[in-house]
């Protein structure tokens, strides 16, 4: 459940009210009539009504706090997403597409919430990637998503015991729904962070995150990659591309692949033998 | 053809941290936006600005696309970063958690002139030295229209 204080107040109190609840809120939508002040998951409103009722009696505006069942609110766009078509390589599609034949994989995804259907240029690239290097051995999907690239790994002949972590619980439950409807099975989907993988010895780790968790997991990422093992990034901005490449670098990891699509890049590298 | 605008969604998100909670999901959802594109493309635009409260104005289009804007911090975000404090005082009247010059509040003004209702910098100034004394902050000196 979420909580919300809606605001009722002219231009001039909102801005006020605005910043004299600026560390309270998590997230703020202004309205034609005022604003909305979001709290974080769970948190009420209660420790809030003092300050808000004292400051009711000192300036003209009124309020009323709201409870917010949480719901898949990307519903609207999901049921009418188009699919996406990677060369003949790959076909992405939703239970509610035709099928079409001339792909070597189709892989059918209801996404609910999780990243990860092709259409984002992160993830468009990483499937381009992927086509072209053996996907084969110890395999971790690091921010798995709607749980898309371990699908598609284990489609193209990937063993059992493919590993694939996201924080988001929403995303974790998605990926296992994705998994059944494909046919596939065999991806261990856990729910944390990178502390959650103790694992080593992986062959290939798929990242599709973003620069600031890529940069922060590096190091230990790339002790759980064998030697001779390769890492696939995405979510990584073209102005921010060396800067990761420099760490990488810096960490014994040798670049094998760099794509870039509309200011995103996807970069492929390898951990040396010695 | 130029698109044909349905909604604009004005929000206060931290940078870095977009995800389909409220007010993101339901606000955006509703119109039949991808929220999750939006929340990967403003996270890669804004991971610089971690954390930081940031103004977003998000322009949805009637093809379900959409783009945005991401304006300055808020005055306050601004004012509390000149006076080098993390939070505003729970009792702005009695307690003072900081201070902040006129010089700074003019910085401030000219790089906010064009989000507030104000047209001239003055009017900006004693607008922000309001926000500044309402969050517990000092404003030190004399106005330098008075000086």
């Amino acid at each position: 459940m979420y909580y919300a204080v809606d605001f009722v107040a002219s231009e001039e109190n909102t801005e006020l009210l605005n910043a004299l609840f600026l560390d309270d809120f998590e997230a703020v939508e202004f309205t034609d009539n005022g604003f909305a002040g979001y709290l974080t998951k769970g948190v009420k409103a209660d420790a809030l009504l003092p300050k808000l009722k004292e400051l009711e009696s000192a300036l003209d505006f009124s309020f009323t706090v709201r409870a917010i069942e949480e719901e898949n609110w990307n519903a609207q766009w999901e049921a009418g997403f188009q699919p996406v078509e990677i060369g003949d390589f790959c076909r992405i599609y939703a239970d509610f597409h035709e099928e079409k034949e001339g792909f070597v994989h189709q892989i059918l995804i209801n996404p609910k919430m999780a990243f990860g259907t092709g259409h984002h240029e992160t993830t468009h690239m990483m499937i381009r990637a992927m086509e072209q290097i053996p996907i084969t051995g110890k395999i971790w999907d690091f921010g798995t998503g709607t749980g898309i690239l371990a699908i598609l790994a284990r489609k193209m002949g990937a063993p059992a015991g493919i590993i694939a972590n996201d924080i988001e619980e929403a995303a974790v439950e998605n990926s296992r729904e994705n998994m059944v409807i494909n046919g596939v099975n065999g991806i261990d989907f856990r729910l944390g962070g990178i502390e959650i993988v103790q694992e080593s010895g992986f062959d290939l780790v798929l990242a599709n995150i973003n620069r600031n968790v890529i940069l922060s997991s590096l190091e230990p990422l790339v002790k759980r990659l064998k030697p001779g093992g390769q890492v696939l990034f995405s979510g990584i901005m073209k102005q921010d591309y060396q800067m990761v490449a420099d760490r990488c670098q810096a960490l014994g990891l040798d670049e094998q692949m760099y794509l870039e699509l509309n200011n995103w890049v996807c970069t492929l590298f390898l951990r040396k033998k010695s | 053809m130029a698109k044909v605008i349905e909604a604009f969604i004005k929000l206060q998100v931290k940078g870095g941290q977009a995800n389909p909670a409220p007010p993101i999901g339901p606000a955006l959802g509703g119109k039949g936006v991808n929220i999750m594109e939006f929340c990967k493309r403003f996270n890669g635009r804004t991971q610089d600005q971690m954390g930081k409260i940031l103004p977003v104005v998000i322009t949805v289009y009637k093809d379900k696309s959409f783009d945005f804007i991401i304006k300055t911090p808020p005055a306050a975000v601004q004012l509390k970063e000149a006076a080098k404090v993390s939070k505003g005082s729970a009792e702005s009247n009695r307690i003072k958690v900081g201070t902040v010059t006129w010089d700074q509040i003019r910085t401030i003004a000219e790089g906010k002139m064009v989000d507030m209702n104000a047209f001239k910098v003055e009017s900006a100034m004693k607008m922000l030295a309001g926000t500044a004394r309402s969050i517990g902050l000092k404003v030190k000196g004399t106005p330098p229209w008075e000086a």
